[in-house]
């Protein structure tokens, strides 16, 4: 038997239960799964739980600019959405043309969602086109540190990998990013896009170096494209290991009682 | 044209009612969406429809052909009946663009014409393609520039790529098309234009791709061949921001363009081989 350890509210509750009462605190978590398949959704309502428990709480924003996450999501979750601190973490226009050594690198500051701009930063009125992982990495650091950040989301990782590193090298880059993400003792999200047949398995580096990995599915039965969810590892816990159905609904993702009616896990 | 994003999210009909009604309503303006399909799946006519619906309400539409020649893409929409007059052509079609200019490819790409309308490039179009065969190829650096170039002459409210497909099949290992297509959907989200940008359907097994997850939405399209008759269908797999139809709905060619009835289901005998593709865990 483990020892008994607090548990992390995931802000999803058939989730927690699916996970015995939550995440344990302080690691790494993958959230697999195919666009559409409600990543964002359940990553944010990881943040929202911390932000209504008083927690400081980060989102890295890679796939789109923070004023387009809130106009998604801000209506879905109200008010203790706006004091989820954010990120942007999305490239600006491409320039091609030669840019001098010095401007390869860019600063950006964390900011609540109440305070963001509600436009696209347009590209033009910025001077540094590029962001490197190392940027993101050092970003991330401060804002950790100056604001006592408790959780985690990074959205998604496959876009850092794809647009911030060179693709012969992305196993490398994943690696070191995720040990640095689990040297910084909050508990971490990181979303990582598929398409719908899965690619990803136990001996991917994202599985290796994540404490445990949820895992999105999308399906076609009976003319209708249904989601579930699965906990495929979770280290050093007892787990559900059967796929869920999920809904999708105008409060949030909800993962329904009952069992979907196929086999899953083992 | 630039969308203040303190609006609410004001809704863009495609020209499809019964898609429409699948999409909640509408594309939301000024984003970006992904238009995947088999090949002869209907998306070139699809993206015909929210064109024209954007000339019917009088904005400004531009429809940058890259996998077909304007003048094959004019004859199509002018078979549904349709003025293709008001639609604005950017002519990337590997084999055409850039006969005047040569040079290096960023030179040429930020010197060529700029777009004109649909119904004056068929004649251009056929003779350009007897001597593009010494050009280089068309780049997403290139696409960048040149689409750049034409939002500084003119504002749209509407663009289609029509398609990606052929860009990334001869895309070089020394531009990232990571990197660069989504550079592209950002210049578009940053100008505020509601765009649909065509890609064929991923194979299985296929790493995703990076236009499918910075999209803002994803509406895919199939064809199937059985019982001896080809069966289209249509389904949106990812609409963010808003609720949207998560079942495969049959879609028809006709005389007046693409039908998709939102309150039907896939006949039975169809819906078993396209549920092939996507299985049950």
């Amino acid at each position: 038997m483990a020892p008994i350890i607090r548990r992390i509210a995931t802000g999803t509750p058939g989730l927690d239960k699916m996970l015995k009462g939550g995440l344990l605190p302080g690691s790494v978590y993958s959230l697999v799964g195919p666009p559409g398949s409600g990543k964002t959704i359940l990553a944010t309502q990881f943040l929202l739980e911390g932000v209504k428990r008083g927690e400081n709480t980060l989102l890295v924003a890679l796939d789109e600019a923070p004023c387009q996450i809130r106009e998604n999501l801000g209506s879905m979750f109200g008010v203790s959405f706006d004091k989820i601190m954010v990120l942007d973490g999305t490239l600006e226009l491409r320039k091609y043309e030669r840019t001098p050594l010095r401007d390869v690198s860019i600063v950006r500051h964390a900011e609540a969602f109440g305070k963001v701009f509600p436009e696209i930063p347009r590209s033009a009125d910025l001077r540094n086109p590029e962001i490197t992982i190392t940027a993101i990495q050092e970003m991330i650091k401060v804002e950790v540190r100056d604001h006592k950040i408790s959780r985690i989301a990074i959205d998604s990782i496959t876009a850092l990998l794809y647009f911030m590193t060179p693709s012969g090298e992305r196993n490398v880059f994943l690696q070191s990013f995720l040990r640095f993400l689990s040297d910084l003792n909050a508990t971490t999200i990181v979303t990582i896009q598929e398409s719908d047949s899965p690619i990803l398995d136990m001996t991917s580096i994202e599985y290796v170096m994540s404490r445990g990995v949820v895992r999105m599915h999308r399906w076609l039965q009976n003319n209708d494209f249904k989601l579930g969810i699965s906990v495929d590892k979770f280290r050093g816990s007892e787990h559900d290991e059967s796929i869920k159905r999920v809904k999708i609904t105008p409060i949030g993702l909800q993962v329904l009682e009952k069992q979907s009616k196929i086999e899953g896990g083992k | 044209m630039r969308m203040l994003s303190l609006r609410g999210l004001d809704r863009v009909s495609t020209g499809i009612g019964g898609l429409d009604e699948m999409l909640d309503g509408g594309l939301i303006a000024g984003r970006t969406y992904i238009l995947s399909g088999d090949a002869g799946s209907g998306r070139s006519t699809l993206c015909a429809h929210f064109l024209m619906e954007g000339v019917k309400n009088g904005e400004e539409v531009l429809y940058v052909t890259i996998d077909s020649n304007p003048a094959d893409i004019s004859a199509n929409i002018s078979s549904f009946g349709w003025d293709t007059g008001k639609i604005m052509i950017l002519n990337a079609h590997p084999r055409v663009r850039e006969y005047k200019v040569r040079g290096s490819l960023i030179e040429v790409s930020s010197t060529s014409k700029t777009a004109a309308a649909l119904k004056d490039t068929g004649d251009k179009g056929k003779a350009g393609q007897q001597q593009a065969s010494n050009q280089a190829d068309l780049s997403l650096p290139s696409l960048q520039l040149r689409i750049q170039k034409e939002f500084e002459d003119h504002s749209y409210d509407r663009l289609v790529i029509d398609s990606v497909v052929s860009l990334k099949l001869l895309s070089s290992e020394e531009i990232s098309w990571e990197l660069g297509i989504n550079s592209i959907i950002r210049l578009l989200s940053e100008e505020g234009i509601t765009a649909l940008v065509v890609a064929d359907n991923p194979k299985p097994g296929e790493a995703v791709r990076p236009e499918f997850f910075m999209s803002h939405g994803i509406i895919k399209t199939c064809r199937l061949t059985a019982n001896g008759r080809v069966y289209r269908s249509i389904y949106v797999e990812k609409l963010r921001a808003s609720a949207h139809d998560t079942q495969m709905r049959p879609m028809m060619i006709t005389s007046k363009g693409l039908e998709v009835d939102s309150t039907k289901a896939m006949l039975p005998e169809v819906l078993a081989s396209f549920a092939q593709k996507f299985p049950r865990p």
